[in-house]
């Protein structure tokens, strides 16, 4: 058997581990509003906590304060299950998904915190009408108390089916 | 007492053929004709008309089925329609149509024909009351304007011929309505029986909102989102499909994807009823049914409502900025950012800068 020098093997596991994008402080390509193709290709990473993620809200006020999203970033599926954290004081709820372009793509307002893409409460068929989640597309949602005032807003999330 | 009779038969004879016009177009060409797939299909239609004279006002809705096949471009079927219409001034009372027709042209501009239109009236005129069956007649082949279509899903207007026909007969009158059809095979099994019936309660129900919005100046956001979420649960009752070719996978319709953008158009025709949140309520919907967006199955109109929208929000933000109302330039902003609009995101952050 050909012997394997040591430091080879040293070398290709750093080479693997830096195309992964592991580090021990940063975090890679946080999210924006307005999302593009240029240069902005999804990255495939290990599993990394949500919470590790840079976020940039999806609408930046005076007095709003975070929604925060709960549905996984990728391996969710054509028409996955929304969720995000209630806010405590609002009325209603707008989420919105953009596409790989950064274009709006579909909208839904409701009162609950969880929402499957297409708009239904129960799962629908993967092979149904309607709207379905592609590659490098993001959502936000915002929250409205009953007086119909914004009360907070998300992140923009990536996810991917 | 007569001749006001002979002028309630003439003018209602005028709104039969008016009515038979239903299904007529002036014409208007889109780039890309939408059409009927090949296969058996399902339509549901609803419609609402008012029209009056000056010795009565008339409303009438309408609701009809219609089924077809579709085979190597062409296309035949069938269609029937019931309808009630209430009288009310110096003619009060009530009317029952009952009418029926075939399909039949090309599956791109299908035509229309009526084999019966049928009558049954009870009115009050001038304190006597009267009962009569009218038979209003056949009449030849008009088109169906189509709008949008999927593979297995059309929509068309039926609205707007009618209009046109209120002109061209010298009435005051207004129509609205939608068409919708479904394929039948990509309709899943166990829901086929209850389909037809859902959407036709459905269409019923979001024509009812429509003439509320219309006749009140304002939209019940309740109702429409509730609206909203039934087509978007009977969309899992269809089989997605893309054989056809002429959407890609992403393009969606819904059954009362027409109803949501005649409401947009309503409210950006009539902006000063609406304040800025309901705009943006607007905007969720009219997304939430494939009206407008990147998965919008007719393009153009989508283009144009997004561009409506846009310059609206865009007016309204000078009076922001003036008011230095800090609420109103967050809502514009984020109206920016469901619509993607750079520029306007950007004068929403420098007037949010200036009053917030």
């Amino acid at each position: 058997m050909k012997h394997i020098h040591p430091l080879f093997i040293l070398l290709v596991t750093g080479l693997f581990l830096i195309a992964c994008g592991v580090s021990s402080g940063g975090n890679a390509n946080p999210p924006s509003i307005a999302p593009t193709t240029q240069g902005n290709q999804p990255v495939d990473t290990p599993a990394v906590a949500q919470s590790e993620l840079s976020v940039e809200p999806f609408l930046a006020a005076p007095g709003l304060t975070t929604v925060k999203l709960l549905t996984d970033i990728e391996a969710v599926g054509g028409k996955p299950l929304f969720q995000w954290e209630a806010i405590p004081a609002a009325d209603r709820y707008q989420l919105i998904v953009f596409d790989e372009a950064g274009d709006p793509y579909w909208a839904w307002e409701g009162t609950q915190a969880q929402i499957y893409m297409g708009g239904t409460q129960s799962q629908p068929p993967a092979d149904s009408l309607g709207p379905s989640i592609g590659s490098g597309y993001t959502w936000a949602v915002v929250a409205y108390g009953s007086d119909g005032r914004l009360l907070a807003a998300s992140e923009v999330r990536k996810i991917s089916p | 007492m007569k001749s006001t009779r002979s002028k309630m038969w003439a003018r209602h004879w005028l709104v039969s053929l008016v009515l038979i016009a239903v299904f007529a177009s002036t014409g208007f060409a889109e780039k890309s004709p939408p059409g009927f797939r090949d296969g058996e299909w399902v339509a549901n239609f609803s419609m609402y008309t008012t029209s009056s004279t000056d010795v009565m006002k008339m409303k009438t809705t309408y609701s009809g089925q219609m089924g077809l096949i579709s085979a190597g471009g062409q296309v035949s079927g069938e269609w029937i329609l019931t309808g009630t219409a209430n009288y009310t001034g110096d003619i009060t009372g009530i009317a029952v149509f009952d009418g029926a027709g075939k399909v039949s042209g090309t599956s791109t501009e299908p035509l229309i024909s009526t084999s019966k239109f049928v009558a049954e009236m009870a009115l009050n005129v001038n304190g006597m009351e009267t009962q009569q069956t009218v038979d209003m007649g056949s009449g030849g082949n008009m088109p169906l304007t189509l709008i949008s279509s999927t593979c297995n899903q059309v929509i068309a207007d039926i609205q707007a011929p009618t209009n046109d026909a209120y002109k061209q007969a010298g009435m005051t009158g207004y129509a609205s309505g939608s068409f919708v059809a479904t394929r039948v095979d990509d309709i899943f099994e166990s829901n086929s029986v209850d389909y037809q019936y859902q959407v036709s309660e459905l269409l019923d129900q979001a024509e009812a909102l429509k003439q509320k919005a219309f006749e009140q100046g304002g939209i019940d956001f309740a109702t429409l989102n509730n609206l909203v979420s039934k087509a978007e649960n009977l969309q899992t009752a269809i089989k997605k499909n893309t054989e056809c070719g002429e959407m890609g996978d992403k393009q969606f319709l819904t059954v009362i994807t027409k109803t949501v953008t005649d409401l947009a158009y309503f409210a950006l025709s009539n902006p000063e009823l609406f304040t800025t949140g309901e705009l943006n309520r607007l905007v969720m919907a009219a997304l939430s049914v494939g009206a407008m967006g990147s998965g919008a199955a007719n393009p153009q109109v989508s283009a144009d409502l997004l561009a409506k929208f846009s310059q609206e929000f865009t007016d309204r933000l000078g009076d922001a900025e003036s008011n230095k109302n800090c609420m109103e330039a967050t809502q514009i902003k984020l109206a920016s950012l469901a619509l993607n609009n750079a520029a306007l995101k950007q004068q929403a952050e420098q007037v949010m800068t200036a009053v917030c």
